[in-house]
């Protein structure tokens, strides 16, 4: 039961984030600073990246999922991290 | 086992690294820089996702941490998308409203007023100046304008005179219309005569290769002519060496000849000698055989 309701937590997570995604995409017209909400949007990319491969632990697993799991924790959340860090110096500048 | 090590370290570093953010967007916001941001209640959200990370490192010891911190998630991507949407919504009608306002002339617009200061006043001043010259350019142009009217009337003076000219041109155009055709006879002609003398060409061409060809024979014949022409120089003199030592011979063979002749005469008169000693000898031996046959007859008697 708690399994099911995690499986549809984690679809819905990752279906907001998009649809967030694109709405922040759309405001970015009204924007004025505008290269400071890219950065943003692929901090945005790369969290929705790790997302995706924690939802895929539903459909693979073993060495698979071992794989995409170290590729993530040591790639696309650095990268996550280091895109805010860099909005903010940049906001700060 | 080292990868393991590694993947702990890295929850650390990335949990520190969103907590630096995080610490730094929200001292940011204290400090009222971003304002400028539309979207800075949906970041204030989009930042503490971060939170996510942070919490992961206790998740070891429940797994009641993992599903809180799944469920926080949830709940910080429902803000953040209510928040975006209404964000969104929210300027977009802002925006259509002041489009609407700018775009109706009888609205009073604090924009409309910036839009004039910003935009229009300077590009009026620019038309002003545009103007200005336009006015300096078309006094020019006034003044061309005579110029040139003085100048279409010389044009039309040389105009009649031109037509006059063009009358006589087509006088001449006729005579030089028939002198064409003869051209064209003429450059007929001249091409085939061309084509002739191509052809003559060619062949001469041809002859002179040919002229070549025996000239080298010749060349060779000479070459071989002067050789036995110095061959026959050669046995000439030799012959001439020859017939010297003939004639040398044959006078010698003279000499002897003549020796020769004369001892035949001596030998001829030594033989008419002995002939006449023989018939003397013949006469004296028929005596003796009459002498002989009267001896025996008288012998026998």
């Amino acid at each position: 039961m708690i399994d099911e309701i995690l499986f549809y937590a984690d679809i819905a997570i990752v279906v907001l984030l998009v649809v967030s995604f694109i709405f922040i995409v759309l405001s970015k017209k009204y924007e004025e600073k505008k290269e400071s909400i890219s950065i943003v949007l692929a901090g945005l990319i790369f969290l929705l990246i790790v997302l995706l491969i924690n939802f895929s632990g539903y459909f693979f697993s073993g060495i698979v999922l071992s794989y995409l799991d170290i590729t993530s924790r040591l790639v696309f959340v650095p990268l996550m991290g280091i895109c805010f860090i860099s909005f903010l110096i940049l906001l700060r500048d | 086992m080292v990868l393991d090590i590694l993947l702990v370290i890295q929850k650390y570093v990335t949990a520190l690294l969103f907590l630096i953010a995080i610490v730094l967007w929200f001292a940011l916001r204290v400090k009222k820089v971003g304002r400028e941001f539309n979207l800075r209640y949906a970041l204030d959200f989009v930042f503490l996702i971060g939170l996510i990370f942070i919490i992961d490192l206790f998740s070891s010891y429940s797994i009641y941490v993992g599903i809180a911190n799944k469920f926080l998630l949830l709940f910080i991507t429902i803000v953040l998308f209510l928040l975006t949407l209404i964000n969104f919504r929210r300027r977009k009608i802002i925006r259509e409203r002041t489009l609407r306002d700018v775009a109706d002339h009888e609205m009073e617009n604090p924009l409309k007023k910036e839009i004039d200061r910003a935009v229009f006043t300077p590009k009026f001043r620019e038309l002003d100046k545009i103007k200005g010259e336009l006015k300096k350019e078309q006094s020019k142009l006034d003044r061309r304008e005579d110029k040139i009217k003085f100048k279409e009337k010389e044009i039309e003076k040389e105009l009649r005179e031109l037509e006059s000219r063009e009358k006589e041109f087509e006088n001449s155009r006729d005579d030089f219309v028939n002198k064409e055709k003869d051209l064209k006879k003429f450059e007929k002609d001249l091409m085939q005569m061309k084509d002739d003398l191509e052809r003559r060409g060619h062949d001469l061409e041809y002859l002179r290769k040919s002229l070549e060809k025996e000239n080298e024979g010749i060349k060779k014949r000479k070459e071989k002519y002067k050789d036995r022409e110095e061959n026959l120089l050669k046995e000439y003199d030799k012959l001439d060496n020859e017939r010297d030592e003939v004639l040398t011979e044959r006078g010698r063979l003279k000499k002897e000849l003549n020796k020769i002749e004369k001892d035949r005469i001596k030998l001829e008169q030594l033989k008419n000698e002995v002939v006449e000693k023989k018939k003397d000898l013949d006469l004296q031996k028929n005596r003796l055989n009459k002498y002989e046959k009267e001896l025996e007859t008288k012998l026998e008697k």
